[in-house]
């Protein structure tokens, strides 16, 4: 795999460019706005808020402290969701830049997935107060374990960016279905249910297939560190991290396979 | 994904490459222009087990060997659509061979594009970070140039405007200004030296010098054959892809001058230029005449003057005409702010040039209806054209009252709002005998993507027989720019299908009706 480390070294020495880009989508996604950065804090609120109401309130589900619950999947969930629908377009969306200038194509989709992640870790910010307000168990030593967490969750989403924005170039289909799929997706995982709710229903190849979801394990993951569930152990840690390392390393290759086509097909 | 092609990465091996900055090996590259662009999955699936060729290849390049030893100065030349700029994008790794491979020794900057990836809402400090950035600088390096590179492009007043206040000049002059202080082994050149004014050109010209001085290797495309010529240590021809000349720069120039002035169709017909060019003599009767009584300070007039004089008595293409006389009126503005002692003299100059360019305008249209010439602002690009039968059989020759179908490949270089394509014929008289375009035929607005193919499908040719004249243009809505314009460019052979008399073919249908011939009837 000498080529890939070149790659890598490559990707490196553009560092500069990946930060940059992310700059350039903050400034220009908050440009002109008072609130500026608390809009994208809204979004997690609002849907809280709405779940909370109609599965807490309404249905009255079993999950105690329900808000605290769902912040701790769903904010992971929108970081997700959000690279994936910001990151498909990526390549696409930038032909006249790829079609002019040489750089690693992959800086793009990269970008995306990591200015997400700023918003992720800054809407923190309301998930650690609802944390204190709702008295849930503060456990220190799972909070170390939550950079090891963030780390695999962002490998997993870089893999799939990586597919998805390059099979868009060629597919313009992909867009749009990531957007019904990533519906679908979301009731999928368990963000607003519990994992035992599905363990204890579903049974056999049902249960594979709804655990071959690699976000689930992620979820379950956030769930134990910040809402406080029994943590699955190491062994789940490891996994995660098996299986994002696949999707990356996967995502990699694919990406960089079709990706010298680019520049044509865009 | 399975179809998709590989690329051959062959690295470079070291004793070969170590006197040679760049190599082309065997290198090719098919460009596929789409009949019908697939862009979704249901076309695609829907197509999959019919026609699967519903593409057609386009060779840029076709097995091109080249090898350019470091610190030399090479000149890319060769008509629209030859292959130059497929060359320089292959260089900057923006596309990849087909076949063969290219191997590049050094880091590389390309001019090619100059400010691309400017942020429009972002000020000029901004941007060239963000420039620096793609172009692969870290922070620290654009630090360290970044007092050079805004002083280069004369924009300390305006550093902190954004970009989207900046006139073009300033711009390109920004772009040209981080590009040119990457400091590459070497450095791609593009068609750029058009950047600013006069003075900011020789900026460049004497940047583009140091830089050579310096032992850098350089790549020049460029369609300014004297630029090519004064500059370059080499230069290569491009013929439709292939390589068709290499060596001293003059030598290769005089062999494309050869191949335009003998190729049918071509954009230079050298004989009926020569009346022009008398023409153009005729206007510069008495350049010293006119200067007399002017005193020494008016030597930077008699240097315009002597430029411009080589400039007309360089051979010309009706095409580099109007380049000219564009450049000319550069060089006399550029002039012109040099002082107000000289003004009577500019005067003077200037209405000769006016005079000069209708007259050479008129000649243009005068001179012959019938002259074959291609030219345009070339942001649509016209690549290839076929003339197709009924059966699909590509020809020149074709029956009155068969189909027709007229096949054109296009590239848009640059995006325009709007484009408007025609279509004309006309007889060996020069007369129009029949005319249309994409507004007057209603076809509505076009999506044209970046590459793809025109077909303009003649159900049944009207024309009689004789030799026609077929102009293809494609210009804006207002028709005040003519994006590529081929004018008489191509010649078709109608046969008759009858005898008939006259300039065109109609269905008539004879009936008699024998009997009485009654008054109301």
């Amino acid at each position: 795999m000498e080529f890939s480390t070149n790659r890598l070294k490559e990707l490196f020495r553009y560092k500069e460019l990946l930060f940059n880009l992310v700059g350039k989508e903050f400034k220009a996604k908050y440009k002109g706005t008072v609130f500026g950065f608390l809009w994208s804090l809204l979004v997690p609120v609002v849907m809280v808020l709405v779940y909370w109401f109609a599965f807490g309130y309404l249905m009255k589900t079993s999950i105690e402290d329900f808000p605290v619950y769902l912040l701790s999947g769903l904010l992971p969930w929108v970081f997700f969701s959000g690279s994936l629908l910001g990151g498909v377009t990526s390549i696409t969306s930038n032909g006249s830049l790829i079609n002019k200038i040489y750089f690693p194509r992959e800086i793009l989709p990269i970008s995306t997935v990591l200015f997400n992640m700023v918003h992720f870790l800054l809407s923190f910010t309301i998930l650690f107060p609802a944390l204190i307000i709702f008295g849930r168990p503060v456990h220190i030593g799972l909070y170390l374990l939550l950079p090891f967490v963030l780390v695999i969750h962002l490998m997993l989403t870089v893999g799939v960016v990586l597919i998805v924005s390059a099979w868009n170039v060629f597919f313009r289909d992909i867009q749009h279905l990531l957007e019904v799929l990533l519906l679908a997706w979301f009731f999928m995982t368990p963000i607003i249910y519990s994992y035992d709710l599905v363990a204890g229903s579903l049974q056999g190849p049902l249960l594979v297939l709804y655990n071959a979801n690699p976000v689930v394990g992620i979820t379950e993951l956030y769930h134990a560190i910040l809402y406080g569930s029994p943590f699955p152990g190491v062994a789940a840690l490891a996994k995660a991290f098996g299986i994002a390392l696949i999707w990356l390393g996967g995502g990699y290759v694919i990406f960089t396979q079709v990706e010298p086509r680019f520049a044509e097909e865009i | 994904m399975s179809s998709l092609p590989r690329w051959n990465r062959v690295s470079p091996k070291k004793s070969e490459m170590e006197d040679n900055a760049v190599r082309f090996e065997n290198v090719s590259k098919r460009f596929r222009i789409y009949h019908e662009k697939h862009h979704s999955l249901k076309e695609n699936v829907l197509t999959m087990f019919r026609d699967r060729r519903r593409w057609e290849d386009f060779w840029a390049l076709r097995g091109v060997d080249l090898e350019i030893p470091k610190g030399q100065m090479l000149g890319i030349i060769g008509e629209n659509g030859s292959g130059k700029s497929t060359c320089l994008k292959l260089l900057a790794k923006i596309l990849r061979p087909n076949t063969g491979a290219v191997m590049v020794n050094g880091s590389l900057s390309a001019l090619i594009e100059l400010g691309a990836g400017f942020q429009p809402d972002f000020t000029g400090r901004e941007n060239v970070y963000l420039n620096g950035s793609i172009l692969g600088f870290s922070r620290s390096e654009i630090n360290d140039r970044f007092d050079e590179i805004v002083a280069f492009a004369e924009l300390e007043k305006f550093i902190d405007t954004p970009v989207k206040n900046y006139s073009s000049g300033m711009y390109m002059r920004l772009g040209f200004s981080i590009a040119i202080h990457v400091d590459p082994d070497i450095l791609l050149i593009d068609e750029i030296l058009a950047v600013g004014d006069e003075a900011f050109q020789q900026k460049c010209l004497e940047r583009i010098r140091h830089f050579r001085k310096a032992g850098k290797t350089i790549v020049f495309v460029s369609h300014a054959l004297g630029s090519v010529e004064a500059l370059c240590d080499r230069a290569i021809l491009l013929t439709k892809g292939k390589l068709t000349a290499d060596g001293q720069p003059a030598h290769t120039i005089a062999e494309y001058r050869r191949r335009l002035g003998t190729e049918t169709g071509t954009q230079i017909l050298v004989p009926e230029l020569a009346p022009c060019q008398e023409k153009l003599k005729e206007s510069f009767p008495d350049v010293d005449g006119l200067l007399a009584g002017v005193d020494e300070k008016m030597a930077g007039i008699k240097e315009v003057m002597a430029w411009l004089e080589r400039r007309v008595s360089e051979p010309m293409s009706i095409e580099n005409a109007r380049e000219r006389i564009v450049e000319m009126e550069k060089t006399m503005s550029a002039a012109q702010g040099q002082g107000a002692v000289r003004d009577q003299a500019l005067g003077d100059l200037g209405r000769k040039l006016e005079l000069l360019e209708s007259r050479v305008h008129t000649f243009l249209s005068d001179a012959s209806p019938l002259l074959s010439r291609s030219f345009g602002t070339n942001q649509i690009e016209f690549l290839d054209v076929d003339f197709l039968d009924g059966n699909g059989t590509p020809g020149k020759r074709f029956r009155s009252g068969d189909s027709l179908t007229v096949r054109v490949k296009y590239r848009v270089n640059e995006a325009v709002e709007d484009p408007i394509f025609g279509i004309s014929f006309r007889d060996q008289r020069g007369s129009v005998v029949f005319g249309t375009n994409t507004v007057i035929d209603r076809v509505g607005s076009l999506d044209t993507g970046t590459m793809g193919t025109l077909e303009i499908k003649i159900p049944r040719l009207a024309l009689l027989g004789g030799l026609f004249f077929v102009t293809l243009a494609a210009h804006s809505a207002d028709n005040t720019v003519q994006y590529h314009r081929m004018e008489n460019y191509y010649k078709i052979q109608v046969e008759p299908r009858r005898e008939y008399d006259g300039a065109i073919d109609m269905e008539c249908n004879w009936r008699v009706i024998a009997g009485e011939v009654t008054s109301e009837q």
